[in-house]
């Protein structure tokens, strides 16, 4: 829509000259920036009211509906009346305050039970123009208020009032006044404006900082998709650093193993509900049987379950069996690791392992289990072990992990004695909870490998503590790697 | 972990409430629920004493001071030698061991009552291991005529048992009760065995049911206690546990002797005291301080031990029912909770220097990871258990991978490549915003003649609206580049094709030694089957392959 003036001047809306110059209007307005800045061009801004439908006018209109019913009838009982126009009853009063408003009906002796009509040429002028202009704002879909006819200004102006029957909708119109000379000035910015600098710009020193493209410093941007780290991977990562500080020695282990290592090792007897198939994932044929391995070591262990052998311990007065031991399972802790590693090693003074890898454990998943998850464990060796530095190692580690406070209870586990319950408390969630376990391997297991001094253990489920950080209610979503999450989550540092 | 239902009232009467909560932690115990008028504690299995509610309460009243030392539990022999059980050999042959014994001047309520019956149900599930090695009668002690008769019947004997109003046979229990049909199989042959009294009337059917007939109500004041099994120790540590609770609430007991075919074997309950020494040395030792010895004692008497000193150790006499005390070292940890846990400081003090180290193989993978991040690749994670359903769907019908038995879940077994996961993954990701570029760090365990063996592998999926096999191999490319290994490795035909592989859009690495991994296009079928609407690209290297081939770079 161009407005073509005298003296060779035209006005013409920015769209339509985006389009006409071949530029999205985004660059125009860049360029026009430009050309404003030298008073080469100028802008006029028109605002136009319109109306549009809202979602009542392609209803009825009640008070139309009651006057062409009280029409066909002349005359009603205001209860009749109601009961013959399928509108709701909001609607209804509305509509009888319009018309009694505009003088069309009115009450018959002032009874306020029967309704006449009062002025029919009132009420058909009425009916006449509302269809009217409801039809022209319907199929127009917005029609502009200067191009409404005045007969129906009054209308409009009660429309308005009425609750969701149309609405005005105000635009904002550009038009910019062109020259002669300023559209050729236009045509050439259009040339040459610098959306981005480029490389033939550097070298053929053809950049002009003057004909850079405004671009607004709150632009609208793209989100860039990076590739992460998984958050089990980040969070693995921060133990083992920790257990780098400590001076602690990574090692890993098969997750098939035999009940020898996973359990008869550590002194788990062999009628222990954990080690019933009922929580351990035994393999089926034909690999449900392995050779134990450290063959040397089999007879102390099993002496050692029956009647405590040489370590001073009643034991657990049972006949042991071979066959049990050989059964082949994947690991349930991995304990079943360290304490190969602890075997491997027994010869040293001094020793600090420790491993982290997945476990698996006979559950049905759901939103807190898991049948196979990721445990971290270590163990130290050495002569003056004790405790006492079982607990500073565990605060170190937990502190370090990003709890605030610590504390230790009894508890048990068939491998350490004494055996304590880390408790410590997450601001994340403003609760203590209990995570992981710790105690002294059992002289029922050390001795029988000559291994005399304490040996510190411990160990804890990596899922909790990512669940606390990212706040997650199910475990199963670490594993779901919904891109999503593991794009967007926030920096834990 | 068992647990233990304690009314309010019951430990008010001993405890504050208050006190009671802060402190059971430290005795190892914890509140699992509170209800209105009780709470719930679980406990842990080594201390079966823990099952019934004096257990828990005198191991607090310790704790507190409230009462200390040894408690003294004692048995006696009865008056009149018509007080027996009469073991029949054929009945030794279906479940050997037998033991019982009276409890007089209870008075019952239903509260005791329901404390009884969550004991006796700990100790069939825990100790007893469900029944099999020990299992507990109780019955009111009126109703039976001594002796007692431990008999093998057949299957057409029957009785009126516990819980229903009329007679049945065994056979009928069996199958037709709930605890028969629970316990039944715990028998094995045709036989079972019972106990009568002397006019013939069934007590109980173990380890199935006892009889209506000696059922304990309120105005029970008389129990006999049997408990049978196939391990005399298991059922000589529940005949203590129960004679020294039932002690507790004021009962006395009398031993009824087993009279097996060559005479007296047993005399339940033995509450036998044993003493153990144990150095103060030690106790320094392990716990990291240097406690006195009055302290060691004192600790130990919170704990309900007698303890006295002799020549730089402690002599400790433990109570029957702590069964679980199977060396010194228990006795330490007991010195440790006796003292109260809450006052050893954590010291770093005795901590040694030494170089920590990573494995070579940690390093690499996040070389790996690093250089794929690098390369705008989301890291993945994925359970290392899968269906084998869907691994056979992707990988062909001939997989041969490791089963595991009675798995609770359809992921039943252990993946032998991380493509199946990955694909998994990528389903799972249709509606998130594509291009998805993935890789996973992950074990796999694979059959190699004959055996499993545990491989690590690098795995890698791209997907966008478009996608192919060239878009995989820049990928490689670059990262075995950057290894500096690209010269070592040949891109050829796969050896074989699994069924997700597209032939045409295949390739697989090849060094000198054999294949290292493969690259593939994902075949649309595959796809469909998954429930991918979007082409994909993977592909899959062997680690350890790659880290060999790193340190013969040169």
């Amino acid at each position: 829509m161009s407005k073509e003036k005298n003296r060779g001047t035209r006005t013409i809306a920015l769209p339509d000259l985006a389009k006409q110059l071949g530029i999205n209007i985004d660059r125009l307005r860049g360029i026009l920036e430009e050309l404003k800045r030298d008073g080469s061009i100028k802008i006029i801004v028109e605002k136009e009211e319109y109306i549009a439908p809202d979602t009542k006018l392609q209803g009825k209109l009640p008070e139309l509906e009651i006057y062409k019913t009280l029409k066909e009838k002349g005359e009603m009982q205001l209860q009749e009346l109601r009961g013959s126009i399928d509108i709701d009853e909001k609607d209804f009063n509305a509509g009888i305050a319009i018309l009694v408003r505009e003088g069309i009906i009115g009450f018959k002796d002032g009874d306020e039970r029967r309704v006449v009509i009062k002025d029919p040429n009132r009420g058909e002028n009425l009916y006449r123009r509302s269809m009217e202009l409801r039809d022209l704002i319907i199929s127009r879909g917005s029609v502009k208020l200067d191009d409404i006819s005045p007969e129906y200004r009054d209308l409009i102006t009660k429309w308005l009032r009425r609750p969701n029957l149309v609405k005005r909708k105000t635009t904002k119109k550009e038009y910019v006044v062109l020259t002669e000379e300023s559209e050729k000035l236009l045509r050439r910015a259009k040339e040459k404006l610098i959306g981005s600098i480029t490389r033939d710009m550097i070298i053929n020193g053809t950049w002009d900082i003057e004909r850079i493209k405004v671009i607004p410093p709150d632009q609208d941007t793209y989100r860039i998709h990076l590739g992460r780290r998984h958050p089990l991977s980040e969070t693995i990562k921060e133990v083992r650093e920790i257990f780098l500080q400590m001076g602690f020695e990574e090692i890993k282990g098969p997750i098939i193993e035999t009940a020898f290592v996973n359990f008869d090792m550590l002194f788990q007897p062999q009628d222990h509900p954990a080690r019933d198939m009922h929580d351990t994932l035994y393999l089926s044929k034909p690999f449900d049987k392995m050779d134990p391995p450290y063959r040397e070591f089999i007879e102390q262990v099993a002496a050692t379950h029956q009647h405590g052998g040489e370590t001073g311990s009643r034991g657990w007065r049972y006949k042991w069996s071979l066959d049990e031991a050989k059964r082949t399972l994947l690991r349930t802790h991995t304990t079943a690791v360290t304490i190969r590693g602890l075997y491997e090693n027994r010869h040293r003074d001094e020793l600090k392992l420790f491993s982290i890898g997945r476990v698996y454990r006979n559950e049905t998943i759901d939103y807190k289990h898991l049948s196979d998850f990721t445990q971290v464990d270590g163990i130290l060796m050495h002569k003056d072990a004790n405790l006492r530095l079982l607990m500073g190692i565990l605060e170190t580690f937990f502190k370090k992990m990003g709890a605030k406070k610590i504390r230790f209870w009894p508890t048990y586990f068939p491998f350490t004695e004494p055996s304590i319950q880390p408790t410590v408390f997450m601001e994340e969630i403003g609760e203590w909870i209990e995570l992981g376990g710790a105690g002294i391997f059992r002289p029922e297991i050390t001795l029988p490998m000559g291994i005399d001094k304490p040996v510190l253990a411990w160990g804890l489920g990596l899922e909790r503590i990512i669940m606390i950080r990212y706040k997650l209610s199910d475990i199963r979503e670490i594993y779901f790697n919904r891109a999503d999450w593991l794009r967007n989550r926030k920096v834990l540092i | 972990m068992p647990t233990t239902k304690i009314y309010l009232e019951d430990i008010e009467e001993i405890i504050p409430i208050n006190e009671f909560l802060e402190k059971a932690p430290y005795i190892g115990v914890e509140v699992e629920e509170t209800g209105e008028d009780y709470i719930r504690l679980e406990y842990t299995p080594n201390r079966p004493d823990y099952g019934f509610y004096t257990g828990i309460l005198k191991s607090l009243e310790g704790l507190l001071e409230k009462k200390t030392g040894l408690i003294k539990y004692t048995a006696s022999e009865p008056s009149d030698n018509q007080y027996g059980i009469h073991v029949e050999q054929e009945a030794i042959n279906i479940r050997p061991v037998i033991m019982g014994f009276l409890v007089e001047d209870l008075s019952l309520t239903d509260r005791i009552i329901e404390y009884l019956i969550n004991f006796q149900e700990d100790l069939h599930n825990g100790l007893g291991r469900n029944r099999r090695k020990a299992s507990i009668g109780i019955h009111d002690a009126d109703k039976i005529r001594f002796p007692i008769y431990y008999r093998a019947v057949d299957s057409e004997y029957s009785f009126i048992p516990l819980d229903e109003d009329r007679e049945m046979s065994i056979k009928e229990i069996i199958t037709k009760t709930e605890k028969g049909q629970k316990y039944g199989g715990l028998v094995v042959g045709q036989t079972y065995t019972v106990l009568e009294d002397s006019t013939g009337n069934t007590l109980s059917l173990p380890p199935i049911i006892n009889s209506r007939l000696t059922q304990v109500t309120e105005n029970t004041n008389r129990l006999f206690i049997d408990i049978t099994g196939t391990d005399e120790g298991v059922v000589t540590d529940i005949a203590n546990l129960l004679a020294s609770a039932l002690q507790d609430i004021g009962g006395r007991v009398t031993r009824i002797p087993s009279i097996y075919p060559e005479g007296v074997r047993y005399k339940a309950p033995t509450l036998t005291y044993t003493e153990i020494n144990v150095s103060i040395e030690y106790i320094h030792y392990i716990i990291g301080l240097e406690i006195g010895q009055g302290e060691i004692i004192r600790s130990l008497e919170r704990m309900r031990y007698r303890a006295e000193s002799r020549d730089g150790s402690i002599r400790v006499t433990i109570p029957p029912y702590r069964i679980d005390i199977l060396h010194p070292i228990d006795i330490v940890e007991d010195v440790a909770i006796g003292m109260g846990l809450w006052r050893l400081a954590p010291s770093m003090d005795k901590m040694y220097f030494s170089m920590g180290s990573l494995m070579e193989e940690t390093i690499f993978k996040e070389k790996l990871a690093e250089i794929l991040v690098g390369m705008g690749l989301l890291e993945v994670v994925n359970l290392t258990l899968i269906s084998d359903e869907t691994q056979r769907t992707v990988l062909g019908e001939d997989v041969e991978s490791v089963r595991v038995e009675k798995s609770k879940t359809p992921r039943d077994t252990l993946r032998t490549s991380l493509i199946p996961g990955l694909l998994e993954t990528l389903r799972l990701n249709n509606t998130s915003e594509h291009p998805i570029k993935m890789f996973e760090i992950g074990t796999v365990v694979r059959i190699e003649n004959g055996a499993p063996v545990e491989r690590d592998m690098l795995g890698i999926i791209l997907s966008d609206y478009s996608v192919n096999y060239g878009d995989g191999k820049a990928v490689i490319d670059t990262l075995l580049d950057l290894l500096g290994i690209r010269g070592k490795v040949r891109y050829g035909e796969p050896k074989r094709y699994c069924r997700y592989m597209l032939r045409g859009r295949a390739g697989a690495l090849i060094a000198k030694d054999g294949e290292v991994g493969i690259i593939s296009e994902i075949h649309p079928e595959i796809l469909t089957k998954m429930g991918i609407e979007f082409p994909a690209v993977v592909a899959e290297l062997d680690i350890h392959s790659l880290i060999k081939l790193y340190q013969d770079r040169q």
